[in-house]
């Protein structure tokens, strides 16, 4: 029985990857972005968008690299370049000046955001979370250590209706909970108070769960959706893990250099 | 016949507690027959089903003595994973029985069979089997966590079931629920008893009680109070002393006692008390043709 996102995709060579695979691949873009300057994020940018689009993601990769990374540059390099000094000005824009040190800097940190973020949003479009955590527990991971990943993650949209619950419930009680700041400051421990105790609560009655369903019995697990790590996909790892030492290799040569 | 579950002299008391739960608890469950465990809120009724299941007191702390003997093994050497595949246990709160980290009602009840290391074919054949038996066919690839109440409840009650444990332990499960999940629920507490397993069903509802059990227990204060078959517990005088409802039926024909209408047996179920109303009818219809 396959992952169903995987049998959908299963013609897409790219988008068919193994979620490690995927994941190294992050991890080589975003060890680069650390490493080096702004072209080496340059070039990273065109692979990544383009693999976007060969991975037929692209749209929704797009909007998503929108709405977060390119805002979080754009902010925080504008920011850099407006607010730190420098010796010389490069540019002026009204009574805003721009330093060539603070210029520099925001260069520096706009690639090192921009190379950080995209491949991760490029990760989360391609990657199915619960394969990834599939994959983590074939390798071997504690069974537990990947239990306490998932039901996080799906506890978030749980814990949010339930914010709305008590939200509801404590109005009813003549709680303001809308308003000025200072109000939704007010409301802030009666209703955050509940969702937390509740959810500590219902932690003892987890646990007595996964003992009714034999979660702490030794031995081997089944896992019903394997997630297939074909030849290719090892091999394109060990290609991946030789040019992130060669990175590595590189960066500490220029370092001394 | 070595008892499934065998409790001799135990006694519980919480750390918090300055009374004890359970109070010197002698009781024996055979293979294959159908429990009932009523009583007041405060008997020790859900601290009794813990001792069976071992969370008393390995997961909720506190003094005991006395022994619990599951399947001719004393409590006190094993540990709580070893009964997992011995022992079933559902609870009241539909919530927090979704392990939360499965996104469909398949998966779900896979997790424990996933848990026992069984093949994934078996564990294929036997999910769609429960779902088919517990009529959950609409639910299959839904998000558990997005389920009503009711619906976890039988999702839940799926997941213990299909793994086939000899000893299912069900703690007022229909607590939370509204009469028509109360009534879903008990269609699948019904198939369970005809599947031959040995239940312990901590419940309220008296009348679903005196339908489905073989046996019924009566705690009062940490202490069993009366066991026997539904009949002589529910026509006991003790009941009343210990604020315990009887059956419906039972109470009809108390009433209609008072109204000069006297009945062989007290009945205790619905087919009972027809079958009396015939049988009275019949009787003073001969009394008439005599007469």
């Amino acid at each position: 029985m396959r992952i169903k996102q995987r049998d959908q995709h299963k013609e897409n060579k790219i988008r068919d990857l193994n979620p490690f695979t995927h994941g190294l691949i992050t991890l080589f873009f975003i060890l680069g972005a650390l490493f080096f300057d702004w072209r080496f994020v340059l070039l990273e940018l065109v692979i990544i968008f383009l693999l976007a689009s060969i991975s037929d993601v692209f749209e929704s990769f797009f909007k998503a690299w929108l709405k977060s990374a390119f805002v979080l540059t754009l902010v925080v390099s504008l920011l850099q370049m407006f607010l730190l000094p420098g010796d010389e000005v490069v540019f002026r824009l009204g009574f805003l000046t721009v330093m060539d040190a603070a210029l520099a800097q925001a260069i520096n940190i706009a690639s090192q955001i921009m190379g950080i973020f995209t491949p991760l949003i490029y990760f989360l479009q391609v990657v199915d979370i619960e394969e990834f955590i599939t994959m983590m527990q074939q390798s071997g991971v504690n069974p537990t250590v990947t239990y306490i990943v998932t039901s996080a993650l799906n506890m978030i949209p749980q814990m949010r209706d339930r914010l709305g619950q008590i939200t509801d419930a404590q109005k009813s009680r003549g709680v303001e909970t809308e308003g000025n700041l200072l109000t939704r400051m007010k409301a802030f421990f009666p209703i955050i108070g509940p969702v937390v105790l509740s959810s500590i609560a219902d932690v003892e009655e987890k646990s007595i769960t996964l003992e009714v369903r034999g979660f702490s019995k030794e031995g081997k697990k089944t896992i019903l959706h394997e997630v297939e790590d074909t030849d290719r996909d090892k091999m394109l790892r060990k290609l991946i893990w030789f040019l992130i030492i060669v990175l590595v290799i590189v960066r500490v040569v220029t370092w001394f250099l | 016949m070595v008892p499934i579950v065998d409790i001799q002299n135990y006694s519980f008391q919480y750390l918090i507690s300055d009374q004890p739960a359970l109070k010197n608890i002698d009781l024996q469950l055979e293979e294959g027959r159908f429990y009932s465990l009523i009583g007041p809120n405060g008997s020790g009724k859900t601290t009794l089903a813990n001792a069976i299941r071992g969370f008393v007191p390995k997961f909720h702390v506190g003094d005991d003595q006395g022994d619990v003997y599951v399947f001719g093994q004393n409590m006190k050497d094993l540990e709580l994973s070893d009964l997992a595949d011995k022992i079933g246990f559902v609870f009241q709160n539909p919530f927090t029985q979704m392990s939360g980290s499965k996104n469909t009602v398949f998966e779900e009840i896979a997790f424990g069979l996933e848990n026992l290391g069984l093949p994934v074919d078996e564990i294929i054949e036997k999910v769609n089997q429960i779902i088919y038996e517990a009529d959950i066919e609409e639910l299959r690839d839904k998000n558990p966590l997005e389920l009503s109440g009711g619906q976890q409840q039988r999702v839940a009650l799926a997941a213990v079931l299909v793994m086939e444990q000899p000893l299912m332990v069900i703690d007022e499960p229909t607590s939370q629920l509204d009469p028509q999940s109360t009534e879903d629920i008990f269609k699948m507490i019904e198939k369970v008893k005809k599947r031959g397993t040995t239940v312990l069903l901590i419940e309220h509802k008296i009348d679903q009680i005196a339908e489905f059990s073989d046996e019924v227990i009566v705690m009062d204060q940490g202490e069993i109070k009366l066991q026997g078959s539904p009949a002589e517990v529910f026509q006991s005088p003790l009941l009343k002393e210990i604020d315990v409802t009887i059956p419906t039926p039972a109470k009809l024909s108390l009433e209609l006692y008072d109204h000069g209408i006297d009945f062989t047996d007290v009945p205790i179920t619905i087919d009972d008390l027809c079958q009396q109303i015939v049988n009275h009818g019949r009787r003073r219809l001969n009394e008439l043709d005599r007469g």
